[in-house]
């Protein structure tokens, strides 16, 4: 009996004593958030003793953090600052039963993300929310919350859809004005008629569907551009953070709840005001599914004085992967002046 | 001459049977190395049949026959994914065999059982926002999986009681994120089997036809 409890206070000693994360050098942490019945991987990579962490809020619903990881991130963004790949709740990682669906949940994990990035690396870590798409509408809505934005040093928006109605109509136009023009130039017209025609039927507000319409095409004509590039180079190395099959199955959960029904009803704009912090906006020219209208949008109504737009000419919905060194380099040279 | 010839040949498979049964009877201890590509893991566990069916053809120079058995299985599983999670399973499996004459077997298997992950370190955070590391974190998730097994029974071909596998299995957890979690997994196994050890005493049923010439309808 005694040596079996002097096991256990081994054991249990080996597990507490265990270092969680790093704190010098270069991080390559995984950390689990628990929230509300979900549990959501936090992983952090990069130089810890820059001080300076982006964490990103990544797309979806549904999507993942991690493959925002490319080999460009990790030759040149990583060596420099530290980067915080979170996986959201019924997203990448996440494990657990599920919980709750509301998007004011998600707006409350990234809150909880930032404190304990804060309470393990350090209070004096500046952390820059960067959010692309689905994640372009849970950063700002983040920081429009109480006194959030005093957490973040910083506020990224790439190609984000912070108003979900103002982002389905400037869609809606985007697809029939540059549909039109390219059937006119007689490129892919097989491809772009049945997309102009669609929008030509329907109205941009009809219901949910319609809206999910105008994505999938959008994302099917930004594939039509022939100046938006893509570098197969930059391909995220093999990981072995996650299994596709939780991937795959955390996106379908995230469709199935339709996670982001709800923000139809959040105005986000009217209350862009309240964001005094530091703001990068960057845009793909060729994106449908967050059309550059958005861009414009915060510009015009955001309460920053220190805002810096970029629109990057052969990009897309997702700069980073289009353009990464053009992307990348705006981004880090923007960080290391705030 | 036929008479004797129908003779032979049931003496032979009689033979074989008798020996055959013994081998097929007995309990089975296994163990396996049990993966996902990259991220290892083991099963023990435990094979009983609890039912087996033989069926004989006798052709002329030949007698072809096939074992078909029924096994419930209880096992416990293991993988380790670092970064993702650990998982240890509990799980019982009913096991649908078919084996020829030459050992040489394949089987389908669905089960179904519990399991408990372990995660990477994990933490909650107050509404102070100091965090709390949560130990041992992990969620217990009801298991089922489906397999299906090629083997061999080297008891058959000699006197060495352990049969060696190779398994495809599909993992699933429930319910995982209101779904379901699902990992597929290959394993590669022993099963020893010792008469000694939890005699099973299956259900045994024998069934015989005969193709040899003179018995075939006209």
């Amino acid at each position: 009996m005694k040596s079996l409890t002097i096991i256990i206070l081994a054991f249990s000693l080996a597990v507490l004593s265990c270092k969680d994360v790093s704190l010098t050098g270069v991080a390559n942490d995984t950390i689990y958030l628990r929230q509300n019945g979900v549990d959501m991987p936090i992983r952090v990579f990069g130089n810890i003793e820059s001080d300076k962490m982006i964490l990103v809020v990544h797309g979806g619903p549904g999507g993942n953090a991690i493959v925002y990881r490319d080999k460009y991130v990790v030759k040149n963004v990583e060596t420099e600052y530290c980067m915080i790949y979170w996986d959201q709740r019924y997203a990448g990682g996440s494990q657990g039963y599920g919980g709750e669906t509301n998007i004011s949940a998600f707006r409350d994990d990234l809150k909880k993300v930032i404190q304990l990035l804060k309470s393990k690396y350090g209070q004096n870590k500046k952390i820059f929310v960067f959010g692309h798409s689905w994640g372009g509408f849970v950063a700002p809505y983040f920081l429009i919350d109480g006194d959030n934005q005093n957490l973040a040093a910083g506020w990224i928006q790439v190609d984000g859809a912070h108003d979900y109605n103002l982002n389905d109509s400037l869609t809606h136009a985007m697809l029939i004005e540059v549909g039109n023009q390219q059937i006119a130039l007689n490129n892919n017209v097989s491809s772009w008629q049945p997309i102009v025609d669609y929008c030509n039927s329907h109205t941009y507000n009809e219901n949910y569907n319609v809206a999910a319409t105008l994505n999938s095409y959008a994302h099917q004509a930004e594939g039509l551009m022939s100046d938006v590039q893509f570098s197969g180079s930059i391909l995220p190395p093999f990981n072995n953070f996650t299994p596709y099959t939780s991937h795959s199955m955390n996106g379908m959960a995230s469709g199935i709840n339709e996670i982001d029904r709800p923000t139809y009803n959040e105005n986000i704009g009217k209350s862009l005001y309240k964001v005094t912090i530091p703001t990068l906006l960057l845009w793909g020219k060729y994106d449908f599914v967050c059309p550059k209208g958005l861009m414009t949008d915060i510009v015009n109504k955001i309460g920053s004085t220190d805002v810096t737009t970029k629109i990057f000419d052969y990009s897309g919905h997702s700069p980073m992967m289009n353009e990464p060194e053009a992307f990348w380099t705006e981004v880090m040279n923007w960080i290391s002046t705030h | 001459m036929r008479i004797l010839y129908i003779l032979i040949a049931s003496l032979f498979t009689t033979s074989l049977f008798s020996q055959v049964d013994n081998k097929l009877a007995n309990t089975g201890i296994k163990v396996s190395y049990q993966g996902a590509v990259f991220y290892p893991g083991f099963r023990l566990g435990i094979e009983r049949p609890y039912k087996i069916k033989k069926k004989e053809r006798i052709f002329k120079s030949f007698t072809w026959t096939v074992y078909k058995e029924r096994y419930l299985t209880y096992n416990l599983g293991t993988y380790f994914h670092k970064s993702f999670h650990s998982n240890v399973f509990l799980f019982s499996e009913w096991q649908i065999r078919r084996q020829s004459n030459f050992g040489v077997f394949y089987e389908i298997a669905p089960g179904l059982g519990f399991s408990r992950t372990f995660l990477p370190p994990t933490f909650t955070i107050d509404d102070n926002g100091s965090s709390k590391k949560v130990l041992f974190a992990g969620n217990f998730y009801g298991l089922s999986c489906f397999s299906a097994t090629f083997g061999v029974n080297l008891h058959s071909l000699n006197s060495v009681p352990v049969k060696v596998y190779w398994k495809t299995s599909v993992i699933a957890l429930v319910p995982y994120n209101s779904l379901f979690y699902y990992r597929p997994t290959i394993e590669f196994g022993i099963v020893y089997c010792n008469s000694k050890f939890w005699q099973a005493k299956p259900k045994v049923k024998h069934k015989t036809k005969n193709y040899s010439p003179s018995e075939k309808p006209e």
